[in-house]
């Protein structure tokens, strides 16, 4: 009789056990997206559309014909070290200006009116590995970005938090831009006035 | 109590083991886009949550439900194995179409062969039935099927666009194009009898603005006599084919395409990728005012305005060839091309969502209008104030007739004899350009009347400003864009209803000047001003019955082909209907008033008014009368005969200039 009981208990845990599993995953929606109506937020950012063109590779080479930047107006970007920064911002003529893109950090060129440095320090790459990769942008005829399969540029990583401000070297108060920062050696070579790793960084929060 | 403690703690603990879950997003073919809320997903089980925007599913599945199949009809299923994906990032799929025919729109040329073929993307569809068939449009001649109907090759005709008598790059208006659009249908029979139609066109032509600034790929056709192609891009290998009396060629390679004729003459046709065209005109030094002046305007924002309206990337009904920069169908870096490229497979329903190089193409910006490389050269720049640059887009009937309307009124043909554009004094109103300022175009440029850009300014700068009284009731629908003329001296101060949209009618309407031809008077014998006493020369004015009417001359004349829907307004006829939106009872037309005046006038000038019959009163008079008196009772005269609606503008207006001129003219011989 005991025996009977244990057992009937048993069965009973397990059957309340996988009841209580089962109830945690919400029921399968219907097919017409009214599970989407009901919690949408983590989704939602996946349906954007693609914000750049695909890759197109072949032999070693691979362009990518709409690539990421800054915003809708007129750019000339360069990438060196996984690091893409783009100065200009003009706005394109005849065109309803939409959001930046949030990839990149802007600021104002130092040194130049009107004009801005963006940089984007997580760059879109083919598949595969980017460290085996060198790109670069060509800008004759629209912009597209082209990464061909090669030893990368070696060098220092960009510091955290590098102040976007620079296009050419005479942009800069030490003389030197790199990958759209201005490097530095004390703060006082900085507008923002800090220096950090080397390069003029934004104002510490 | 102790059995109870140990359900609950059995409950507690089964509930807390957590589901692991992973997130990806799939993206539907074009064509199946707005059918993405209908993909299913089996087992059922292993779908947590689900959301949906424009062709685009973004799918919540549990970790451990091993291999889940997502179906759609018309596409492949897709497996997506859950335990192979270890990235915790959103992973991305595509679905395929059950058979991929290419694009939706294609433009292939005059006369030229075409070939549809169905591939079939997965082995699902092998098992389907499927057939492409020409179901409406232009004619095509040689239609074969084979491979089961999953291949389907024909040819276009040779017929040119029914503006083909140009000399030079021929316009081809959206009007002409569709006319020379064969609709094509491939429909798959699908296992448990449903089907699924996929509807494409076939077009013969592209749109052309006349402009020899053209899409790359675009086929351009040329009239004129013995073209041949003198020099092209490097690597090109685009010849000129003689399609019937018409000439075509298809840019192969992006620059610069030199042709000459059996005279001589030289053409040079520049062809380019929209996407690859800087938009850095509003640079300083440049053209920064026009660039001000589009930012709000309708035309730039025409696609932001609509984009959740009809705008599907795959059906040629909607608009995003009109709403956008480029020509769907062939691959030119326009809006369609590049949404391709990019693998979009439908529009987002907010503007800001889409991709940085669709927002610069979307809208009519400025390469829609002038092309994607570079400015014409001088002697060609006539060619952007013509209504061939419109009717890219605004001849596009029954639903859109605004250049059809225009080309049905009088003004459309204002400058069809000769003398009216050689003449600067008879151009200034009979001509676009000569309203506006602007150079004349060469000998051989063929009579275009009073044009779209006549009227409309779409980036309005330097001295015709956008109206600055033009206030939004007002307004017409499409906003506005009207140039502001200034109002001639006769009528500087005429009633508040002229200073809105009929400024730009007024200022050929009205007399130039109180000089002894009075111009087309209509307009000052609406407004009851012009008029002078004989005598001493004060001015004669009335009241004005039609002053109150809000929109001024637009208020009557608002009418066109009774077949367009929108746009019909810019035909510019009043009826008998119009006036019975005010008067009960349509007063009758009083041929008398004109009839007198034509006996004074042979009484006050009997020699003048025996000749100069078939011109218009101020194209033939130039003599002045003995007397400053008679003069002025002449021009009185005159107000009422330039002005063939004299009697229902303004009857009693009418009578009191000739009232007033009697007084003068000597009695007639009996």
């Amino acid at each position: 009789m005991r025996l009977r009981a244990s057992l009937a208990l048993i069965e009973l845990l397990a059957l309340t056990t996988s009841v209580g599993c089962k109830t945690t995953a919400r029921a399968a929606p219907t097919h017409h997206g009214s599970a989407s109506n009901a919690t949408p937020s983590a989704l939602t950012p996946l349906l954007a559309p693609r914000a750049a063109g695909r890759f197109s590779c072949r032999g070693g080479t691979c362009r990518q014909e709409q690539p990421r930047l800054p915003d809708s107006g007129e750019w000339r970007c360069a990438d060196r070290g996984h690091v893409v920064w783009c100065a200009g911002g003009e706005p394109a003529a005849g065109v309803v200006k939409g959001p930046p893109t949030p990839a990149y950090r802007c600021g104002a060129r130092w040194g130049s009116s009107g004009e801005r440095v963006c940089l984007d320090e997580h760059p879109d790459y083919p598949e595969g590995q980017p460290e085996n990769l060198r790109c670069s942008f060509e800008q004759e005829q629209g912009s597209t970005r082209v990464c061909k399969v090669g030893e990368p540029w070696r060098g220092p990583a960009l510091s955290a938090g590098a102040v976007p401000a620079c296009w050419l070297d005479r942009d800069c108060p030490s003389g030197t831009c790199d990958r759209g920062a201005c490097t530095c050696q004390a703060d006082a070579d900085c507008r923002s006035g800090r220096c950090r790793g080397g390069v003029c960084a934004e104002v510490a929060p | 109590m102790k059995t109870a403690a140990i359900f609950g703690l059995a409950l507690v603990s089964g509930c807390y083991v957590p589901t692991k879950k992973l997130t990806v997003r799939v993206e539907l073919p074009a064509e199946l886009a707005s059918r993405v809320k209908d993909v299913t997903v089996l087992p059922r089980i292993a779908e947590l949550r689900r959301a949906t925007a424009g062709g685009v599913l973004a799918l919540e599945l549990k970790r451990e439900a091993g291999k889940v199949r997502l179906a759609l009809p018309g596409a492949c299923p897709l497996v997506i194995d859950t335990r192979e994906i270890s990235s915790s990032a959103p992973t991305r799929f595509s679905m395929q179409p059950l058979f991929d025919v290419g694009p939706s729109e294609r433009v292939v040329g005059l006369g030229q062969s075409f070939e549809m073929r169905a591939v079939p993307g997965c082995a699902e569809a092998r098992a389907t039935r499927a057939t492409f068939a020409v179901t409406g449009g232009a004619a095509v001649e040689g239609v074969t099927l084979a491979e089961h109907g999953c291949r389907l090759q024909a040819r276009t005709l040779a017929t040119p666009p029914a503006k083909a008598a140009a000399h030079g790059v021929v316009p081809v208006s959206a009007h002409e194009q569709r006319k020379l659009r064969t609709e094509i249908s491939f429909r798959v029979e699908l296992v448990g009898g449903a089907n699924f139609e996929r509807r494409l066109g076939i077009s013969a032509v592209a749109r052309s603005s006349g402009l020899s600034d053209v899409g790359f790929a675009h086929p351009v056709l040329v009239s004129g006599a013995g073209w041949t192609l003198r020099d092209k891009p490097p690597e090109s290998l685009a010849v000129l084919r003689p399609v019937g009396a018409l000439f075509e060629l298809l840019p192969d390679r992006i620059g610069r395409y030199r042709l000459s004729d059996a005279l001589g003459k030289q053409l040079s046709i520049q062809s380019g990728r929209y996407d690859q065209m800087p938009l850095d005109c509003g640079r300083s030094g440049c053209h920064a005012e026009i660039a001000r002046s589009v930012v709000d305007s309708p035309m730039t924002r025409v696609l932001e305005s609509d984009l959740g309206g009809c705008h599907a990337l795959t059906d040629p009904a909607c608009a995003s060839a009109c709403h956008a920069t480029g020509e769907p169908g062939t691959p030119d870096g326009g809006f369609t091309h590049v949404a391709a490229e990019l693998g979009l497979p439908a529009l987002p329903a907010e503007h800001d969502d889409l991709p940085r190089a669709l927002r610069r193409l979307g809208g009519v910006g400025c390469m829609a209008c002038h092309g994607p490389t570079k400015i014409p050269e001088p002697s060609q720049r006539y060619k952007l104030m013509q209504n061939d640059v419109c009717a890219v887009c605004h001849d596009a009937p029954p639903r859109y007739g605004h250049v059809q309307a225009l080309e049905s009124s009088r003004m459309g043909h204002a400058d069809s004899s000769p003398a009216t554009r050689s003449d600067p004094a008879c151009a200034r109103c009979h001509t676009g350009w000569g309203a506006l300022g602007r150079p004349a175009p060469p000998d051989a440029a063929e009579a275009s009347g009073i044009t779209c850009a006549t009227c409309h300014d779409v980036h309005p700068h330097g001295a015709h400003q956008k109206a600055a009284d033009t206030t939004p009731a007002e307004v017409p629908s499409h906003g506005g864009l009207l140039r502001a003329f200034a109002l001639p001296a006769t009528l500087a101060s005429p009633p508040a209803s002229f200073h809105g949209v009929s400024k730009v009618c007024i200022s050929c309407h009205a007399p130039s000047s109180n000089t002894l031809r009075p111009e087309a008077s209509a307009a000052a014998i609406v407004a009851g001003l012009g008029g002078l006493e004989p005598e001493t020369g004060a001015p004669l004015t009335a009241a004005s019955p039609h002053a109150a009417a809000a929109k001024g001359c637009l208020s009557c004349h608002d009418s066109g082909p009774d077949e367009l829907v929108l746009g019909k307004s810019h035909g510019f006829r009043a009826s008998e209907q119009t006036c019975g939106r005010c008067h009960a009872n349509v007063p009758r037309r009083d041929a008398s008033i004109a009839e007198r005046a034509r006996t004074l006038l042979q009484r006050l000038d009997p020699l003048h008014s025996a000749g100069d019959v078939g011109k218009p009163w101020h194209a033939s008079y130039t003599v002045l009368l003995p007397t400053p008196q008679q003069t002025r009772a002449l021009r009185d005269v005159l107000l009422v005969l330039e002005d063939p609606a004299a009697d229902v503008h303004h009857p009693s207006y009418a009578r009191a200039l000739l009232d007033a001129a009697e007084r003068l003219a000597p009695r007639a011989k009996p």
